[in-house]
C-alpha cells in the first residue's frame, strides 16, 4: 500500500467516525427531543382528562338532583331547527328522519336538505311522510352555491318536517341552505347516517337555557354504533364492534370525546365541534357567514371562525361541550376508508391552521389563540411527522451506534405505556360516570383494544395524517371519498345497505 | 440515577399505575352492580307498598300503607327513598300528600335541614332539592341563604327549591343569585314563574336592572304569568332597552300579554328604525297575540326585503282569521311575481294543509 493509499485510508476512516459521531450527537438531541415531546403529549391529555374528569363528575352529581323534566318542562326552553343534509341516503334516510321526529323536545322543526342525490333518497322521504311540494321564497341571509330546485312538506300540515331539493353543492353548502331556511333561533346540525338518543336534543341544548345570553355554540358526544343494536332509529343495546380496527376506534372517539372536548371545553378553549352533532345560534351563524364550503374540515373551521368573529368583536360568548347527549355513527370498518377519513381530517386540520393563522399565539384570541391552537399545532397536526420521524430515526440510529437496543425498546415501551394509562383513564371516566359498555366482555376487549391501539394502528394512522398534510401543502383537489357504510344492526334482521 | 435507571423506574409506576387502574375500573363496576342488585331487591318487596300509598284517596286508605312504609328497616329504607322522591316530583293532590307525610314522617325533613349546612356540596344539593320537593313555607329562608353557597349545583338546587316553596319574599333575593350567571337563567324562569304574581314587585324593579341577563328573565317571565297590568313597562323595554335580545324577548312577551298597549307597541317595533332581530320577533308576536288591527302592517311586511320579517308576518297572517286570510289571497293576485306574492302563497298553502286541502294555488315566481 502506498503512502497517498495510507493517508487516504486514515482520512476516510477519520472521516466516517466524524461522521458517525456526528451523527452520534445529532441523533442523541433528536431522541431527547422525541421523548419530551412524548411525555409532553400524553402529559397534556393527561391534564386534558383530569379537566375532563371534573366535568364528569360534576355531571353525574347533578344527575341526582336534576332531570331532563327541567328543560322539557321549561317554557323558556329554546326551539330547535335540525338540519340534516343528505346525499345518497335512500338506505337509511327514513329511518333517520323518523327517529329525528321522535325526539324528545319541546319545540323542533327537522330539514333534511337533499343534495342533489343520484339516487333515491328523495323518493323514500316522499312515499315515508306524503309530501307535497309547496315552493318557498329562497332566503338568501347566507350566500349559497348550489339552487335549491323544490321545497316540501308534509300533506298533513302538521309533522314539522321541510325536505328541500338542490342541486349538488357540497355538505357545508347543504348545510348553509338549511340554516338560511330554519325558523328557529338554535339550529343543529347532524349527519343523516347518524342516530341520536332520545333525549339529545335536551341535553345539548341545556347550556343555551341555563346561560342564553353567551351561549352561542354546543356541542355533544359522538360514539360508534357499529354492531351496536338499532330498534326503530334508536340505539337499544351498546356493545363493542366485532372487528379491531372499529374497537380502536372506540376507544380513541372515547379519549377524544369523553376527554379532549370536554377538557377543552372547560377550559373556554374548545376548537371543534363535530359535525355529526352540533348545536349552534341561528343569528350569529349568519353573522359569521355559515360554514366555508371550501373547507374540508368545515365543522372545526366554522367553530375557530366564531371564536375569532366574536373575540375580534370584543363580545362575551361560550362555546361548550356537553358530555352526555349522544350521537351515534358508524365508524370505518375498512383500512382504505379509515385511511381516506384520517387524511381528510389530518388535511383538514392543516388548512384550517393555515388560514387561522393569524389567531395563533396570538393574546388578542385569549385560550383558544394561547393555547388551543398552539396546541393543535404541537399535537395534532405534528404528531405524525414526530411519530413517523422517530421510527425513521431506528435505522440510523442503530448504523451510527448512537442508541442502545434494549434501551430504546424500553423508551419506546414508556411511551406507549403512558398512552395505555391515559386510554385506561378514559375507560374509568367511561365506567363511572355513562356505563355505555355493560358487558364484562366489552370492557376486556376495551381494554386490550388500549393496548393494541400502540402497535400498527398508532404508525398507520400517523402516516394517513402525513399524507393528509401532504395534500395540503400540494393544494390538491379536495375529495370527500365514499364512505362505504354496512347499515345499522337490528336484531332478527339486517338493515341499511351501503350508504354513499 | 442514571436515564436507564430512570426509563425502568418509569415503566415500573405506569405498569402499577395502569394495573391499579384497571383494578379500581373491576371493583367498581362488581360494587355498583352488587349494590344496584341489592337495592332493586329490598325496593321490589316495598314498591307495591308505595304504590298503594300514593294511589289511595288521602283518608283511612293511606293509613296501613303510611304505617308499613314508616316502619321500614333503614336499610330497605333507603334502597327505596330515591323512588320516593322521585315520585314527589311527579305527583299532585292526595298522592303528594301522602308522600309528603311518609317522608316526613321517615325524618327527611329533619336530616335535610340539617344537611343544608354539611361539608359536602352532594349532600347540601340533595338537602335543598328536597326540601323544595316538601314545599314547607319554613324552608324559605335556609334555601335563601343557600342561593350564596360556594358550589353551583347547591345554588341551582336552592332557586328550584325556592320556586317549589314558593315563598313571596324570595323572588327578590332569587334574581340577585344570577349576578355573573352563579346561577341557570332558566331554573331562575322556571322558579319564578312558580311564584306567580307575588313575583311581579320585583320583576318589575328589574327591568330597570344594569344586567341584561336579569332584564331578560324579568321579561320572560311577566310575560308568561300573564301580568297584564305591567305591560307598559315591558312597551317601555321593547322601545329602548340597550340590548337586542331583552328586546326581542320584550316583543315576545307583549304578544303574549295580548292588551291593546301591547299592539301598538308590536306594531311600531315592526318599522325599519328598529333592530333586525326585534322586527322578525314583532312580527311573529303580532300573530301570537291574535288581533285583526294587525292585519294592514303584517301585509305591508310581505314586501319587507328582510326573508324573515315577510315570512313571520305571512305566517301571523296565517293565524289571524278571516279578514288575514283575504290580506293574503288579495296580495297574491295584486302582487303576482313579486316575493311578497310568494310568502302570501305560501302562508295560504299551509293554512290549506292544516285544513286537510292540498295547496289551491300554483306557486308565483319565488322571487
Amino acid at each position: 500500500m502506498s503512502a497517498a493509499a495510507a493517508v487516504a485510508d486514515l482520512l476516510a476512516g477519520e472521516i466516517l467516525d466524524a461522521v458517525r459521531t456526528g451523527a452520534q450527537w445529532t441523533l442523541a438531541m433528536i431522541s431527547a427531543i422525541l421523548l419530551v415531546y412524548s411525555v409532553a403529549i400524553n402529559t397534556s391529555y393527561l391534564m386534558l382528562i383530569f379537566l375532563a374528569t371534573w366535568d364528569a363528575v360534576d355531571s353525574h352529581r347533578k344527575s341526582r338532583f336534576f332531570s331532563q323534566e327541567d328543560i322539557y318542562a321549561n317554557p323558556l326552553t329554546p326551539p330547535v331547527s335540525v338540519i340534516m343534509p343528505a346525499y345518497n341516503e335512500e338506505a337509511g334516510i327514513a329511518e333517520a328522519v323518523r327517529s329525528m321526529l321522535s325526539m324528545r323536545y319541546p319545540t323542533f322543526e327537522v330539514i333534511v336538505v337533499d343534495d342533489g342525490s343520484k339516487d333515491g333518497t328523495f323518493e323514500r322521504l316522499r312515499e315515508e311522510h306524503d309530501l307535497v311540494e309547496l315552493p318557498r321564497v329562497v332566503p338568501d341571509d347566507i350566500p349559497i352555491r348550489g339552487t335549491v330546485v323544490s321545497t316540501h312538506v308534509p300533506a298533513n300540515g302538521s309533522t314539522p318536517l321541510l325536505v328541500i331539493r338542490k342541486t349538488n353543492s357540497g355538505r357545508a353548502d347543504a348545510l348553509n341552505v338549511g340554516i338560511n331556511f330554519a325558523r328557529h333561533p338554535l339550529v343543529c346540525m347532524v349527519d343523516a347516517d347518524s342516530l341520536l338518543d332520545p333525549s339529545a336534543l335536551l341535553l345539548v341544548a341545556r347550556p343555551f337555557a341555563d346561560d342564553p345570553l353567551n351561549v352561542v355554540a354546543t356541542g355533544g358526544v359522538v360514539r360508534i354504533v357499529n354492531d351496536c343494536d338499532v330498534v326503530g332509529g334508536r340505539v337499544t343495546r351498546v356493545r363493542m364492534p366485532r372487528r379491531w380496527l372499529v374497537r380502536i376506534q372506540v376507544l380513541e372517539y372515547l379519549r377524544a370525546f369523553l376527554l379532549g372536548r370536554t377538557g377543552w371545553s372547560r377550559i373556554g378553549g374548545l376548537l371543534i365541534i363535530s359535525g355529526a352533532f352540533g348545536l349552534f345560534r341561528r343569528d350569529v351563524l349568519a353573522e359569521v357567514g355559515g360554514l366555508d364550503p371550501d373547507s374540508i374540515g368545515e365543522d372545526a373551521e366554522l367553530v375557530t371562525r366564531l371564536h375569532r368573529y366574536l373575540r375580534d368583536a370584543k363580545r362575551d360568548y361560550r362555546i361548550v361541550f356537553v358530555s352526555e347527549p349522544v350521537s351515534w355513527t358508524e365508524a370505518p370498518s375498512s383500512r382504505a376508508v379509515l385511511a381516506r377519513q384520517r387524511r381528510r381530517w389530518s388535511r383538514g386540520l392543516a388548512e384550517l391552521l393555515w388560514k387561522h393563522r393569524g389567531m395563533i399565539a396570538n393574546p388578542r384570541y385569549g385560550r383558544v389563540g394561547l393555547l388551543t391552537l398552539p396546541y393543535f399545532v404541537l399535537f395534532e397536526l405534528l404528531a405524525p411527522v414526530v411519530n413517523l420521524g422517530g421510527l425513521a430515526l431506528v435505522p440510523i440510529a442503530l448504523w451510527a451506534d448512537a442508541i442502545n437496543v434494549p434501551f430504546a425498546l424500553a423508551l419506546l415501551l414508556a411511551s406507549y405505556g403512558y398512552a395505555v394509562l391515559v386510554g385506561f383513564v378514559a375507560l374509568a371516566v367511561e365506567e363511572y360516570a355513562f356505563r355505555r359498555y355493560n358487558s364484562w366482555r366489552d370492557l376486556g376487549v376495551a381494554a386490550v383494544a388500549s393496548v393494541a391501539e400502540n402497535f400498527g394502528y398508532r404508525q398507520f394512522n400517523a402516516w394517513w395524517g402525513l399524507q393528509g398534510i401532504f395534500a395540503a401543502l400540494r393544494r390538491t383537489k379536495q375529495v370527500w371519498g365514499v364512505m362505504t357504510r354496512e347499515g345499522f344492526s337490528t336484531p332478527g334482521r339486517s338493515t341499511g345497505g351501503n350508504r354513499g | 440515577m442514571n436515564t436507564a435507571q430512570l426509563v425502568s423506574l418509569s415503566i415500573a409506576v405506569l405498569a402499577v399505575a395502569v394495573v391499579l387502574l384497571g383494578l379500581v375500573i373491576v371493583t367498581g363496576r362488581a360494587l355498583n352492580r352488587q349494590r344496584e342488585r341489592r337495592d332493586a331487591r329490598l325496593s321490589a318487596d316495598v314498591r307495591p307498598l308505595l304504590m298503594e300509598l300514593i294511589g289511595g284517596d288521602g283518608g283511612d286508605e293511606i293509613s296501613e300503607p303510611l304505617l308499613l312504609l314508616a316502619a321500614l328497616d333503614e336499610r330497605v329504607w333507603r334502597a327505596v327513598e330515591p323512588s320516593a322522591i322521585s315520585m314527589l316530583g311527579k305527583v299532585s293532590g292526595n298522592a303528594r300528600v301522602a308522600l309528603v307525610r311518609l317522608l316526613e314522617q321517615r325524618g327527611l325533613a329533619r336530616t335535610a335541614s340539617r344537611d343544608l349546612s354539611g361539608l359536602s356540596a352532594v349532600r347540601r344539593a340533595v338537602a335543598a332539592h328536597v326540601l323544595g320537593l316538601l314545599g314547607h313555607a319554613e324552608a324559605a329562608f335556609p334555601l335563601v341563604r343557600m342561593l350564596s353557597d360556594r358550589n353551583p349545583e347547591v345554588r341551582a338546587a336552592a332557586v328550584r327549591g325556592l320556586g317549589q316553596v314558593g315563598a313571596a319574599g324570595a323572588a327578590g333575593p332569587i334574581i340577585s343569585s344570577m349576578t355573573g350567571g352563579r346561577v341557570p337563567f332558566q331554573l331562575v324562569a322556571q322558579a319564578l314563574i312558580r311564584l306567580g304574581p307575588k313575583a311581579r314587585p320585583a320583576l318589575v324593579e328589574t327591568l330597570s336592572d344594569g344586567d341584561p341577563a336579569k332584564r331578560a328573565v324579568a321579561v320572560e317571565v311577566l310575560g308568561l304569568t300573564g301580568a297584564v297590568e305591567n305591560a307598559r313597562a315591558l312597551v317601555d323595554v321593547l322601545a329602548g332597552d340597550s340590548s337586542a335580545d331583552v328586546r326581542v324577548r320584550a316583543a315576545r312577551a307583549l304578544g303574549r300579554l295580548g292588551t291593546p298597549v301591547c299592539l301598538d307597541a308590536l306594531i311600531h317595533a315592526t318599522g325599519p328604525d328598529h333592530p333586525h332581530a326585534v322586527r322578525v320577533e314583532a312580527a311573529s308576536a303580532l300573530g301570537d297575540l291574535g288581533s285583526p288591527r294587525a292585519v294592514p302592517t303584517l301585509q305591508q311586511l310581505l314586501a319587507d326585503s328582510h326573508y324573515h320579517v315577510a315570512h313571520n308576518a305571512a305566517r301571523s297572517l296565517a293565524r289571524l282569521g278571516k279578514p288575514a286570510t283575504a290580506a293574503l289571497t288579495e296580495t297574491v293576485a295584486e302582487r303576482a311575481g313579486t316575493p311578497a306574492a310568494s310568502h302570501a302563497w305560501e302562508a295560504l298553502a299551509i293554512q290549506d294543509l292544516q285544513a286537510g286541502r292540498l295547496p289551491r294555488l300554483p306557486a308565483p315566481a319565488a322571487r
